[in-house]
C-alpha cells in the first residue's frame, strides 16, 4: 500500500469511528487532527442525513423530525456510502430500521419501502440496454391482433410493483398525496401498489384484481397470447391502462424464455 | 509515457463562450424561477452528481440550459485517491456533459474515497510528489474522457500534513503545467485555509499562475470555537464575508477578471438575495475590466 493510500485509509477510519485515536502516522498535529476529524464527521453526517431526508420524505413525516434524525444518524454511522452516486444511498434504510430500531413498526418500514420505490423510479435509467430484437412500445399499435399473441412486453426500468399493508399504504397516501386511497380488497390482504414515472414525477396507485393478475403474468415473462387467453374481452382495456402509465417500454416477439 | 508525465496538452474549453461575468450556483429549490422568470444572471453552475440520474430535476436543467450557459462542478471524482478513477462515475459525468454541453467542467483538489467507502466531503491531500502523480494521472484521464479541459479547485482545509513538500499554489501550478488543466480559484477557501493555518492569503494569490486561473468561487463561511480555538468552516451557509469580498478585489487586481460564481448550499435564502450578491460580483468584475493590469498597480 502506498503512503498516500495508508494515510487516507487511516483518516477515513478516524472519521467513521465514534472515538478515533490520534494517528501519528498521518503526519498531522494532534490537536488539529481531532478538530478536523470532528468537522469532517459532522459534514458527512449532515450531507447523508439530507440525502436520506430527500429520499424518504414521507417516512420523515411519519416518524417526526427528531426520531427520523436519530434513525438517520444511526444508519449513516453504520453504513457509509460506497459510491459518490448518492441517489442509490439508503435503499435498505427501511429494512435497517426494522432490524436495528425495533421500536419502529411494520407500518413505518412499509412507508419507507414505498418512499424507496418512488426514489428508484425517479432516478431509473431512461434507456437501458434493450434486447436487440425489441421494438418501441408505440409500434405495438400497428400490429394486428393475431400477431399480438406472440408479443412479450418489457417493463420500463422505472416501473415497479410492491406490496404493503392496507394501513401503511393508506397512511403513505394520506401523508404524500393529501388524500387517502379508498379501501380496496380485503383489509388483511396486502395492497399492491404500482409505481411509475410520469412526465413530471412519479405516480403511485393501488393495483388490484384482473389488472394485478395480468401485470404479474406479464412481469413473470408471460406473452400477450397467454394474457389474451386468460383475460379475453377485458384484455384490450387493461393493456391500454398499462400503456397509458408507461409501465412498458418495449416489446419483443421472442418466445418466453424457459428457466 | 504515463498520463501523469504527459506534457501540457491543448484541450477545448467552453471559455470562448463564457465572458468574465458573475454566475450563480443553481440549487433545486430555485430551479422553477429560472424556468418561469428568466432572472438576469450571466451563467449557472450545478453540482454534477445531483443531475446524473434521469430525474425531473435533470430534465428541468436541460430546459434551463437553453437559456443560460451551465457549468458542471463535480464533487465526487476523488481525484486524490490512489488507484483507478471510478469508471461508472466517469461514464455518468461524460453522459451528463454530453446532454448539458457545459461551458465549464470543474472538480476538486481533494479525496473522498478509500477502502471502498465514499465520504460526501472534500478532504485535503498531503502535497507531495506521490500525490501530484496520482492527481495528475486522474486529471489527465478525466480530460481525455471528456475531451476538454477541466478546472481544479483549491480546497478549504482544517489541518495540514507535516510531510507536504510544496505549498498549495505550487502544487496547483505543477498540476496545471503537467496536465494542461485550469485552476478554479475559490477565494473563500483561500481565506478559510489561510486563517486556519496562519498563511498569507495575499501570498497565495500572488503565487498562483494567473494564466491558468479560469474561474473564481465566492461563498460564505462559519466561525466556530473548537477546543477553545477559533476555526473557520467552509459551510456555504451565509453571504460572502466582507473580508472575502476584499480578497476577491485583490484577486481581480493580481490575477485578473474571470467568470465568478456565488455559491450557497446551506440556509438557502430567497433567490433575489443571491442574485444581489451575483450583481455585486458583476460590478466588481466590470470595474476590474476597466482597470489597468496588475503589473501597473503599485
Amino acid at each position: 500500500m502506498t503512503t498516500l493510500a495508508r494515510v487516507q485509509g487511516t483518516i477515513m477510519a478516524a472519521i467513521l469511528a465514534p472515538n478515533p485515536p490520534f494517528a501519528e502516522e498521518c503526519g498531522i498535529d494532534a490537536a488539529a487532527f481531532a478538530r478536523a476529524i470532528a468537522i469532517h464527521r459532522e459534514t458527512c453526517r449532515a450531507a447523508l442525513r439530507t440525502t436520506l431526508s430527500i429520499g424518504f420524505p414521507i417516512l420523515r413525516k411519519a416518524l417526526g423530525e427528531p426520531a427520523f434524525e436519530l434513525a438517520a444518524n444511526d444508519y449513516v454511522d453504520r453504513l457509509p456510502p460506497r459510491s459518490a452516486w448518492l441517489e442509490d444511498y439508503g435503499q435498505d434504510f427501511p429494512a435497517f430500521l426494522r432490524m436495528h430500531r425495533p421500536a419502529l413498526s411494520d407500518e413505518d418500514e412499509a412507508i419507507g419501502r414505498i418512499d424507496a420505490a418512488v426514489n428508484r423510479a425517479l432516478h431509473a435509467d431512461p434507456e437501458p440496454e434493450w434486447p436487440a430484437d425489441s421494438h418501441p412500445i408505440a409500434t405495438l399499435a400497428h400490429c394486428d391482433e393475431s400477431f399480438l399473441h406472440s408479443v412479450r412486453l418489457i417493463a420500463h426500468p422505472a416501473s415497479q410493483v410492491l406490496a404493503a399493508s392496507h394501513r401503511a399504504a393508506r397512511r403513505w397516501s394520506a401523508l404524500a398525496l393529501d388524500e387517502r386511497w379508498p379501501a380496496v380488497g380485503r383489509p388483511d390482504d396486502p395492497l399492491h401498489l404500482l409505481v411509475v414515472r410520469t412526465g413530471d414525477g412519479v405516480r403511485v396507485e393501488p393495483i388490484t384484481g384482473d389488472r394485478l393478475a395480468l401485470l404479474t403474468l406479464l412481469q413473470d415473462g408471460g406473452g400477450l397470447g397467454e394474457a389474451f387467453g386468460r383475460h379475453g374481452a377485458e384484455m384490450a382495456s387493461h393493456l391500454a391502462w398499462f400503456l397509458d402509465r408507461s409501465v412498458y417500454s418495449r416489446w419483443t416477439a421472442a418466445p418466453r424464455s424457459e428457466h | 509515457m504515463s498520463a501523469a508525465q504527459r506534457p501540457r496538452a491543448a484541450f477545448a474549453t467552453g471559455l470562448a463562450t463564457l465572458a468574465p461575468d458573475a454566475g450563480l450556483g443553481l440549487r433545486f429549490p430555485h430551479q422553477h424561477h429560472f424556468i418561469d422568470g428568466r432572472p438576469e444572471v450571466a451563467w449557472l453552475e450545478v453540482h454534477a452528481e445531483n443531475y446524473m440520474g434521469y430525474s425531473a430535476a435533470t430534465q428541468t436543467l436541460e430546459r434551463i440550459r437553453n437559456d443560460y450557459p451551465v457549468s458542471l462542478h463535480g464533487v465526487g471524482m476523488s481525484l486524490g485517491s490512489p488507484g483507478r478513477l471510478d469508471a461508472k462515475h466517469l461514464e455518468r459525468l461524460k453522459a451528463l456533459a454530453h446532454r448539458i454541453e457545459p461551458c465549464l467542467v470543474s472538480e476538486h483538489l481533494s479525496w473522498n474515497q478509500a477502502g471502498g467507502l465514499h465520504l460526501p466531503d472534500l478532504l485535503p491531500l498531503p502535497l507531495t510528489e506521490e500525490a501530484l502523480d496520482v492527481v495528475a494521472g486522474h486529471v489527465s484521464r478525466l480530460q481525455d474522457a471528456l475531451g476538454r479541459q477541466v478546472l481544479i479547485e483549491n480546497p478549504s482545509s482544517y489541518f495540514e500534513y507535516r510531510h507536504s513538500t510544496s505549498s498549495e499554489p505550487e502544487f496547483l501550478s505543477a498540476l496545471a503545467r503537467r496536465t494542461g488543466c485550469g485552476i478554479l480559484c475559490d477565494v473563500n477557501n483561500i481565506y478559510v485555509s489561510a486563517r486556519n493555518h496562519g498563511w498569507s492569503a495575499s501570498a497565495y494569490l500572488a503565487a498562483l499562475p494567473a494564466e491558468a486561473v479560469h474561474e473564481y468561487h465566492l461563498a460564505g463561511h462559519a466561525s466556530v470555537a473548537l477546543d477553545g480555538q477559533a476555526c473557520l468552516i467552509d459551510d456555504h451557509g451565509s453571504p460572502v464575508a466582507p473580508a472575502v469580498w476584499q480578497l476577491y478585489r485583490e484577486a481581480l487586481r493580481v490575477i485578473g477578471p474571470r467568470p465568478t460564481l456565488i455559491e450557497r448550499d446551506q440556509h438557502l435564502p430567497p433567490l433575489p438575495e443571491l442574485l444581489a450578491e451575483a450583481r455585486h460580483a458583476g460590478q466588481l468584475l466590470a470595474h476590474a475590466l476597466a482597470e489597468p493590469c496588475a503589473e501597473a498597480l503599485p
